[in-house]
């Protein structure tokens, strides 16, 4: 059949449509212009507590207090574990179930890591520096303190991870098959054995803080954790870490952002408006292959627009002199926001590929076993049909992106406060930026409230 | 829940050929064992797991283990028993096509099934024809029967949209009004509608007095129901997508409590939870239903046994959560498109792929299929030179926050020319 004809035939024929109503259709049920003027209207506030606060206050806001000492951790064994672990993952992905919901290393990958790990440490700090498969093994064959036979330039910073995060949700986002366990299992494996080789030439803890792009991603979320485990246990209000920190390079910077940009564009990508613009019909999306260089050019659009938009926003009232240091810091501000647009776009999929999750490691190879005696188990997502439970999605999703800009108005007017001395100079320092994060507020509740397509 | 579902372990080859006296003892071990080769035979299942198709391949899937246990727990076909090998097409053409290429290259699939999305049949059944690969859809979509498709793809287990909009027509004719008004949206799936329903209207002496396209992209709908003509005496709506429930309210606060009749495909609200808000307003409407959602009070007892076996209550909803509304109108057709498999290759005496081409002709061959447990949605009557099977339709009344029952289209009323004929065509 030759394609002129079969695009004539699918022009020409019926064709069974079903998308459907579901969790979308109540959510656009809800009052959700309130819920999103609201959320606005809160941050706003917000901006007029922080006008309020002056320099001392602003800091005694983010000042921690020490908890109790602790002994060092032992991270050599955890990390081992969790290489074993990977590699089960990786032999589930190769020869277990080809379903995706079914198998490890999908759900591992998806679910476990990016969505679970991820939050886990924007709650209660790095547990990944102990988890990362990679630096028990490597202490256990290189030693302690192995001098690197190479040197990573300062000048890379840490854009080699920059790159890797944008292929990597390149991938996760455009891609068909993000979610087949074949596919993963193999990518996993290159991306396993390209990070050890770069840990033996670079140094394991230089790659991972610049060039892994995972424990670079965790490690800026883990800022966020009240939580601080170093000599002695530290807690503080979320994100005093962020206030406190040493100005981050460039690459760093615009990794926060990225990590911003890439949240944003992962739940507008989905929405009628993104495939209108497209020219798709939102009610028969194609599929993840027919759109693939244009997903792309939206991913890296979003990430420039949004670098650009902050640039404008830091640089309108900063000093000449101190544009590049104020930019560098108050990306870090962003980060709040950013785990908030990573739970709120990820709570439906915890919601039910955490229950696929049980059901595949009671059943890891798809042959009917039950090691966690779960009995006869429906996965279930009766929770999208009723209006209270609905509705409680939402409000906990639009919660935490509220919570998230809070925050971060509070760190920007903190880290102004380094650099402006007044109250009425660092007020108006913020505007531009308060602006911005209120009508960021706006547009991650109109995500969250939209019709969504794909 | 296995995905990868196999026989139960006590049903092994070893097991099986091992202990002689064990299997003149059980008549299932001794079904089996009558077989040459217990190999299982793999049918390839292209499930919609991730993508929009989920909400549906969720319940798809779950069909399919269910009615591949009964077909094992009977023995299997022609003594084998039968392996389900699932891959996630992700609702997407081209990875369908792989899907396809897979299923035949490299995990030694007998055939290919279970294609619900219409883009990806469409994506994939040219593969499965250049594969010589047997491919059995259960889509709905008017694709097989138009001509459009080729030899190795069949649809035999469920209806297509041609039958079902055709057979609304004398019902709604004769009990709801002659004077309709269509609102669907504006592109290919609501032209189909609107181009069947006008057509079989007016053979009943109906005639659509207007015809509402809603753009696609559109979630506000207070601005089209001026356009409804006042002699309107039916509105017949087949509005999909999330904004639907947003379309039932807002028709509800236009037309407030004197409405004239109401008429949907259940298509615009399958899944989804009937007594939702903004739905009040459907209380006394009608809808076609695949497959009562609701058990009927003279539910058969076919109907009775899937639902026990797919997990489904009397609300069409799971046993383990009265809030998961199964996709009950469509997800029957894997359910009966595995045993007409399994009657295929009994009937071809299927041993392997060299037996492809007799499998297909051996389904070409079939015509009536009586109502039973094999066909709990109904009787069917398949046209083999079509590759499409045609089926009663139901249609339904929403009394009391439940869909009940209110006529039973007969087979003769889905029926319409053949457009092409399949049997013709080289393997």
């Amino acid at each position: 059949m030759n394609k002129t004809w079969l695009s004539f035939v699918l022009f020409l024929a019926p064709a069974a449509a079903f998308a459907h109503a579901g969790q979308q259709g109540l959510v656009l049920l809800l009052p959700t212009e309130i819920y999103i003027v609201s959320g606005g209207l809160v941050v706003a506030a917000t901006v007029a507590l922080a006008a309020l606060m002056d320099h001392d206050s602003l800091h005694r806001l983010f000042c921690p207090r020490t908890l109790l000492a602790l002994p060092a951790p032992w991270t050599v064994g955890p990390s081992l574990i969790s290489t074993l672990v990977f590699f089960g993952l990786v032999w589930l992905g190769l020869f277990g179930p080809y379903d995706p919901l079914g198998n490890l290393m999908t759900l591992g990958l998806w679910t476990v890591l990016w969505i679970g790990v991820v939050i886990l440490c924007g709650l209660f700090g790095n547990i990944w520096a102990w988890l990362n498969p990679w630096s028990g093994l490597f202490r256990l064959l290189s030693g302690p303190d192995p001098s690197p036979p190479l040197t990573l330039p300062d000048r890379v910073g840490c854009w080699p991870a920059v790159v890797l995060l944008l292929m990597f949700n390149g991938f996760g986002i455009a891609s068909a098959n993000a979610t087949d366990p074949r596919v993963l299992a193999i990518l996993a494996s290159l991306y396993w054995m390209f990070t050890f080789v770069m840990m033996m030439l670079f140094g394991a803890q230089n790659w991972l803080r610049r060039g892994e792009f995972l424990s670079v991603f965790i490690g800026l979320v883990a800022r966020i954790s009240p939580f601080k485990r170093g000599v002695s246990l530290r807690l503080g209000l979320p994100a005093w870490r962020i206030a406190e920190a040493t100005p981050p390079s460039l690459s760093r910077a615009i990794f926060a952002l990225v990590l911003l940009g890439t949240g944003t564009f992962d739940g507008l990508n989905e929405t009628f408006f993104w495939l209108v613009q497209l020219g798709i019909n939102p009610l028969e999306f194609p599929g993840r292959s027919a759109i693939v260089p244009q997903t792309l050019a939206g991913l890296f659009l979003t990430n420039i627009g949004l670098c650009l938009l902050f640039f404008l926003c830091v640089w309108s009232t900063a000093p000449a002199q101190r544009t590049g240091i104020l930019f560098r810091r108050q990306a870090l501000t962003i980060l709040p926001i950013a785990l908030a647009y990573h739970f709120a776009h990820f709570l439906p999929a915890i919601l039910v590929n955490g229950q696929n999750s049980l059901v595949a490691l009671s059943n890891p190879l798809g042959n009917g076993a039950d090691y966690l005696n779960l009995g006869p188990f429906f996965v279930t997502t009766g929770f999208f049909n009723t209006t209270a439970t609905v509705r409680a999605i939402f409000l906990s999703q639009a919660g935490a992106i509220v919570v998230g800009h809070v925050l971060a108005i509070l760190l920007s007017h903190r880290i102004a406060s380094d650099y402006f001395k007044s109250r009425s100079a660092i007020l108006i320092s913020q505007l531009p930026l308060s602006a911005f994060m209120i009508g960021y507020t706006i547009l991650g509740l109109w995500l969250l409230a939209t019709a969504k397509g794909a | 829940m296995s995905k990868l579902i196999k026989p139960t372990p006590t049903l092994t080859r070893r097991t099986l050929l091992g202990t002689a006296a064990a299997a003149a003892a059980t008549p299932l071990l001794g079904r089996y064992a009558q077989a040459q080769s217990s190999e299982p035979i793999r049918i390839g299942f292209q499930v919609h797991r991730t993508g929009i198709g989920a909400s549906y391949g969720r319940w798809y899937d779950r069909t399919t283990t269910a009615a591949v246990k009964r077909i094992n727990d009977m023995g299997g076909i022609n003594g084998r028993p039968v392996e389900i090998v699932a891959e996630d097409d992700g609702t997407d053409p081209k990875r369908g096509a792989e899907v396809v290429e897979k299923f035949a290259t490299q995990h030694n699939c007998d055939i290919g099934f279970g294609t619900l999305f219409s883009h990806v049949v469409y994506g994939s059944a040219p593969r499965a024809g250049e594969l010589k690969l047997p491919y059995f859809v259960v889509s709905e979509g008017h694709h097989v029967a138009s001509g459009a498709l080729n030899r190795w793809t069949m649809q035999p287990g469920i209806t297509d949209v041609k039958s079902q909009v055709q057979a609304m027509a004398p019902f709604v004719a004769n009990n709801l009004g002659k004077k309709v008004t269509m609102i669907y949206p504006d592109f290919a799936f609501g032209h189909d509608h609107r181009d069947y329903f006008s057509e079989a209207i007016e053979k009943q002496g109906g005639e659509v007095v207007a015809k509402i396209a809603i753009p696609p992209s559109e979630t506000s709908f207070t601005k089209y129901f001026p356009k409804i003509p006042r002699d309107t005496e039916v509105i017949y709506h087949v509005m999909i997508g999330p904004a639907v429930l947003t379309f039932v309210k807002e028709m509800g606060e236009f037309f407030g409590p004197s409405k004239p009749e109401i008429f949907g495909f259940l298509d615009s609200l399958e899944a989804v939870d009937i007594n939702s808000p903004g739905l009040e307003f459907l209380e006394g409407t009608y809808f076609w239903e695949g497959n009562p959602r609701y058990a009927q009070a003279d539910q058969s007892s076919h109907d009775k046994m899937y639902r026990e076996a797919v997990g489904v209550d009397e609300n069409g909803a799971s046993v383990s959560d009265a809030k998961d509304v199964s996709t009950y109108s469509h997800m029957f057709g894997c359910w009966e498109t595995l045993n007409i498999i399994k009657r295929g290759m009994e009937a071809a005496d299927y041993k392997g792929t060299d037996d492809r081409s007799n499998l297909i002709e051996a389904i070409e061959e079939m015509s009536d299929m009586p109502l039973s447990d094999d066909h709990p949605q109904g009787a069917k009557r398949f046209n083999g030179k079509t590759h499409q099977t045609f089926g009663h339709q139901y249609i339904s009344k929403v009394d009391s926050g439940k869909l009940v029952l209110a006529h039973t289209s007969s087979i003769e009323d889905t029926l319409y020319e053949d457009e092409v004929d399949y049997t013709t065509q080289s393997f």
